[in-house]
């Protein structure tokens, strides 16, 4: 014990004296050395990076190129079976130049009009593609649309190219630069200032598409879908936030409620957007607004509605039965009439159910509404009625050429029918056709496949899954 | 003596900084949260399915407030000592095994699991992505970040898959700084199945911003449609 004093009071006297040189070189060569292969590390993951970043930059040159390459190619072969594999190629290379480019650190308004215009040109390529597979001619509007898009494709083509020029010519793309000031480059650019050359910014490329024309045609990532007005509210009379507040409390149910508050309403200004009205409901029995809804301002429309109260766990659950049956009196108090449940998924205790109207027995699947039902009770606690109110009308549907008999010869002789039914569904384009609906198995799935009640033409399947919680669509 | 004491002082101080700069690299390295044990001060719907099941037993009367207080405490200490777990009045994995509450992370896979069945499988990822960008906002605007992802992923100008839309270079703070890896709460699974639903409390927008950080001039070019907790959102 007293040898250890001892010791301990040498090392205090020495380290006061400073003739501890030996430990303080030790440990201060420790933490050099552990801060350089810190730093060491660094440098290899950042250089790893660059090599990620570089890698997508040519992999998009390259695939823009052959966009280019087959605008060009297709142009000439002009019979459709000739056609579709250009446009399959096309779909392809178009993809994947839009995913490598998203893949890099370009800021979001330095490449999003670029980004856009590969979307598209992917997009309206896999509908050309279609058409041409069903040996359908592709019309005058067709190719000068196709004109139109290699025109830009081109110019694409040249800008990424000078890029690349320049990256071959030894120069670096400043990816550190690009992610940091790619925004103050293309700020200084429009205050009018020119920003500094940045070797690899796009934001040159992407004002070559500054007068993009507007593209329509039939696919997911037309210009039509962001411009479509919603049936069941343009035009209507505008009401106002007062009367929405009533709105809200007939939809709820007055004895729900303490107060309804209006916090938001959008700017009738903007374009393609449904102008609503925005409420913030305190439920009774609550301290704080658990319950947020939207109104339509034209024609007071309930969009959609989440009741987030926190809700004690319980063991005891409603059967989906009696869920269903709760959001079917909900939906008819409120007047949708004819609504039909279709799929449904349960999780955690709560169950949402699809509904869609009947028009002459024809399920009309586009007019979509949405209710979410808390199992517990059998509360409504969630409303959506987006579809219902963007598409729902009174259709003129057309007339069905192929009789259920037909339609079946249309299947694949292994697939074991259950039932049937006729609807109208909306393909990714919002097209709307008239089909047989068969739902029936195959091996051990289910499916639901779509034929063309006019054409005949399969124009969709889709595996239903069956499990304890959930009867999807997939 | 006096030119020693200073250089003693002076290799303190390399040392400092060298030992603070090692530490500041360490510590800026992204590390998942794991919440797996639930004591004082513990809040949230766990808290309350333990208050139930200790209240269901007997081991505790007041009610479940999803708050882990003393009561809370004492109650979990009673029921180890009767279990035979070690009485420390915290709640890790074993203790909620024995009360037949799964933990957070079991209660995310098990609440993901239908939706997983059904083909959502982005659910988890959308909700990781939920969680790091709003934790703290209201529901409302948990559903809302969930929303704006759905929306993007429909939008020419984005990638067109969730995965593309939430790990886009630059698109999200939370991706950059690495808070995407945090284990999503309930709340936020909650919020991603809604979204995924179709949900959608901002009417379609494809920007969101907090108008009090947000640092762009660009940003301020959008529209703003909605004002949801702290972000504005907007489409363009």
């Amino acid at each position: 014990m007293k040898k250890k004093d001892n010791q301990l009071l040498r090392w205090k006297t020495r380290l006061s004296r400073g003739h501890m040189y030996s430990v303080v070189v030790t440990i201060l060569a420790i933490t050099l050395g552990f801060g350089m292969y810190q730093y060491k590390q660094k440098l290899n993951y950042k250089q790893f990076l660059q090599n990620q970043f570089q890698e997508a930059f040519y992999e998009t040159a390259t695939y823009v190129n052959n966009v280019d390459n087959n605008l060009a190619k297709v142009r000439l072969a002009r019979k459709p079976p000739q056609c579709a594999p250009y446009f399959a190629e096309l779909w392809k290379q178009a993809s994947s130049a839009q995913e490598n480019l998203g893949r890099m650190p370009y800021n979001h308004s330095a490449v999003s009009k670029t980004l856009k215009f590969l979307s598209q040109v992917s997009d309206y390529s896999y509908a050309m593609m279609h058409k041409s597979v069903e040996g359908k001619e592709l019309t005058d509007k067709d190719w000068e649309k196709l004109d139109q898009i290699r025109n830009y494709a081109r110019k694409l083509s040249f800008e990424l190219n000078k890029v690349r020029e320049e990256v071959d010519d030894g120069n670096r793309i400043a990816w550190g630069q690009i992610e940091k000031e790619g925004e103050k480059a293309l700020e200084k650019a429009k205050e009018g200032t020119e920003g500094r050359h940045i070797v690899g910014s796009l934001t040159e490329v992407n004002k070559q598409f500054q007068d993009y024309p507007v593209l329509l045609y039939d696919g997911p990532f037309s210009d039509h879908i962001e411009r479509m007005e919603p049936r069941m509210v343009r035009g209507k009379e505008r009401i106002t936030k007062e009367q929405g507040a009533e709105i809200v409390k007939n939809f709820l149910g007055n004895d729900q409620i303490q107060t309804v508050r209006l916090v938001g309403q959008t700017d009738t200004k903007q374009r393609h957007i449904i102008p609503v009205y925005t409420y913030e409901i305190l439920l009774a029995n609550q301290k704080e607004p658990t319950l947020a809804i939207d109104i339509t301002q034209e024609g007071g429309l309930p969009i959609w509605m989440l009741n987030y109260t926190t809700r004690p766990s319980t063991d005891k659950e409603i059967s989906l039965e009696d869920a269903r049956k709760k959001a079917e009196d909900f939906l008819a108090r409120n007047k949708y009439p004819d609504m039909k449940p279709s799929y449904y998924e349960k999780v955690d205790g709560v169950a949402v159910i699809n509904f869609a109207p009947e028009q002459n027995n024809v399920i009309m699947y586009p007019d979509l509404i949405k209710v979410k039902v808390a199992m517990d009770q059998g509360e409504i606690i969630g409303f959506e009625a987006r579809g219902y109110i963007m598409m729902h009308h009174k259709r003129n549907l057309p007339q069905i050429k192929l009789t259920e008999a037909e339609a079946r010869q249309e299947l694949s002789p292994n697939f074991t029918i259950t039932k049937v039914n006729k609807a109208v569904i909306p393909l990714e384009s919002k097209r709307e056709v008239l089909c047989y609906e068969f739902k029936g198995r195959h091996e051990d799935s289910e499916f639901i496949i779509y034929i063309n009640a006019e054409s005949g033409k399969q124009e969709k399947i889709l595996q239903l899954i069956t499990t304890k919680n959930a009867v999807l669509t997939q | 003596m006096k030119h020693r004491r200073l250089s003693i002082i002076l290799t303190s101080v390399i040392m400092i900084v060298a030992v603070g700069f090692a530490g500041f690299v360490h510590s800026i390295t992204p590390r998942a949260i794991e919440v797996s044990t639930y004591t004082w001060g513990s809040k949230g719907e766990t808290v309350r399915k333990i208050q139930q099941k200790l209240k269901q037993w007997g081991y505790m009367e007041e009610s479940a407030d999803g708050t882990y207080g003393y009561k809370t405490w004492d109650a979990v200490k009673k029921f180890q000592r009767k279990n035979n777990l070690k009485a420390d009045g915290v709640a890790g994995t074993k203790t909620l095994e024995k009360l037949g509450i799964q933990a957070t992370k079991a209660a995310a896979e098990q609440g993901q699991g239908g939706a997983a069945k059904a083909g959502n499988k982005d659910v988890r990822l959308l909700a990781a992505a939920i969680h790091g960008e709003g934790r703290g906002e209201i529901y409302l605007g948990q559903v809302a970040i969930g929303a704006v992802v759905m929306n993007r992923t429909r939008h020419p100008s984005f990638p067109n898959t969730i995965a593309g839309v939430v790990y886009q270079p630059g698109a999200f703070d939370a991706v950059k700084d690495g808070q995407i890896n945090l284990e999503p709460g309930e709340s936020s699974l909650k919020a991603a199945r809604d979204a995924m639903n179709g949900w959608d409390p901002t009417d379609g927008a494809i920007y969101y911003w907090n108008p009090v950080t947000a640092k762009s001039k660009w940003i301020w070019s959008v529209p703003i449609s909605k004002k949801i907790g702290k972000h504005v959102f907007g489409k363009k």
